[in-house]
């Protein structure tokens, strides 16, 4: 049984038995692991608040071969989302973020981008304040993309001519990008900002992407594309989405 | 073909539903009724019963109650100035055992929790505001004590309460963080020793 040491994002916990979690985690090393943390509910558990939703940890867990579950052995905070003030707008964007990675990446597969992508996004969360739409955007993207859901918008799906951002662009129902000969002008229009915005993901780092002032109607049409896309991924719309929107209207 | 005869099977799949039981403490449980005396079992059965059919939720605080109101709410030698919010019954009960407290209690049935589907429609926050409105017979609800889990999704309920409680001119407070008492200050994490030095007090 052999001790691995690496470091990791806690995505989420659930209660076992009496005194124990099972623990989510998005490790460098490792990818996406399931672990037991024993004793984790109690009050003088050596955990403390290292098992919080997306705090950055150096974990250290036994694997056996054959086993899902691997056992936590030890737990060091690196950074905490805990220690910041957390409105009920802020736990609803953490959560998101943390059933769409669930969702979209899969076990034991170890992605340094998706790893560097949540830590950078986890720091800009600070910048947003109450409203992390903006960066909640540029994850969702990310994560489409990375996972390979996401589709490239500057060819046509169906005669992969170029589509500069000059030249209008229409979305199939299952959100893939056709010129105006292929789609005979059906489908979802994509606006020019719509197209900038997506631009804008994917060559800013999040910090800068999450400062800057974008048309609001091409922000709502971003989300409403995206969240077709991951529904008609997973055939299902994610819990914390439509909670995301009852908190945001609060 | 089933291992045990089909109602020993039936036992053991009705205890695996509940919290906590796999399939071996299941097969321990059932077999150690199997074993006891029909008297054992009748009493664990008229147990049950008994509370199914007694036991409900307070209509003022949504407390577990045998009685409605609850015999917290009901007390007139309790503080009614003060209402204590916590997320389950028995929450109320570690707090009691302290014998410090001795206002009134609200039991919110959860935690904001948006990646488990539960918002503030899914908790009892409306019962809350409407206690905390001036009625004619109970006197006026001075301070509200936010007592939700020291976590994440406690933390943000507990804020999000704060938010919406203010605004009605009451004292809202927070139940304080930090470190357990008979820990070793070497031991403790940075954010909990963040949040101990944070609600420190002066002396």
């Amino acid at each position: 049984m052999p001790l691995r040491d690496t470091e990791a994002f806690v995505l989420r916990s659930y209660t076992l038995k009496e005194a124990d979690k099972i623990c989510v985690f998005l490790t460098r090393d490792a990818g996406k692991i399931r672990g037991v943390a024993h004793g984790a509910r109690k009050l003088k558990s050596k955990y403390g608040a290292s098992l919080e939703p997306f705090t950055e940890v150096s974990l250290h867990y036994f694997e056996q071969e054959n086993r899902d579950l691997v056992s936590i052995n030890n737990c060091e905070i690196i950074r905490s989302q805990f220690a910041d003030t957390i409105s009920s707008e802020r736990l609803a964007a953490l959560h998101y973020l943390s059933e769409l990675l669930m969702e979209f990446l899969p076990d034991h597969e170890p992605n340094e981008t998706i790893y560097r992508l949540v830590g950078a996004a986890l720091k800009s969360l600070r910048q947003t304040g109450d409203d992390p739409s903006l960066l909640l955007r540029y994850c969702e993207v990310w994560i489409l993309k990375l996972a390979g859901f996401f589709p490239d918008w500057r060819r046509c799906a169906e005669c992969e001519r170029e589509l500069p951002m000059n030249v209008p662009v229409w979305l199939s129902a299952d959100g893939a990008p056709q010129c105006a000969n292929c789609s005979n002008q059906r489908g979802d229009a994509l606006t020019s900002e719509t197209r900038m915005l997506v631009n804008d993901i994917l060559r800013m780092p999040p910090e800068k992407f999450v400062a800057q002032i974008f048309d609001p109607r091409a922000l709502t049409k971003l989300e409403s594309i995206v969240a077709r896309l991951i529904k008609n991924t997973l055939e299902r719309e994610l819990k914390s989405y439509e909670m995301l929107g009852r908190l945001r209207s609060l | 073909m089933l291992d045990y005869a089909e109602p020993v099977t039936k036992l053991i799949d009705e205890f695996k539903r509940l919290p906590g039981v796999g399939h071996k403490s299941a097969q321990r449980l059932a077999f150690y009724l199997l074993k006891a005396t029909p008297e054992e079992a009748d009493r664990l059965i008229e147990a049950i019963r008994e509370v199914k059919e007694k036991i409900t939720f307070c209509s003022i605080c949504n407390n577990l109650t045998d009685v409605d109101p609850c015999r917290y709410c009901d007390n007139p030698t309790r503080d009614h100035t003060m209402i204590c919010v916590v997320e389950e019954p028995y929450n109320l009960v570690a707090i009691e055992k302290t014998r410090e407290y001795h206002g009134l209690y609200h039991v919110l049935h959860g935690a904001l929790s948006p990646i488990r589907g539960i918002g503030p429609d899914e908790l009892k926050i409306r019962s809350l505001i409407e206690r905390l409105r001036p009625q004619d017979d109970a006197p006026e609800v001075e301070e509200v004590i936010l007592a939700t889990n020291p976590n994440t999704e406690g933390e943000a309920t507990a804020n999000y309460l704060s938010r919406l409680l203010k605004p009605l001119g009451v004292r809202v407070t927070r139940i304080g963080m930090g470190l357990p008492v008979g820990s070793d200050l070497e031991y403790a994490d940075e954010v909990t020793m963040h949040k101990a030095l944070t609600n420190r007090h002066v002396m």
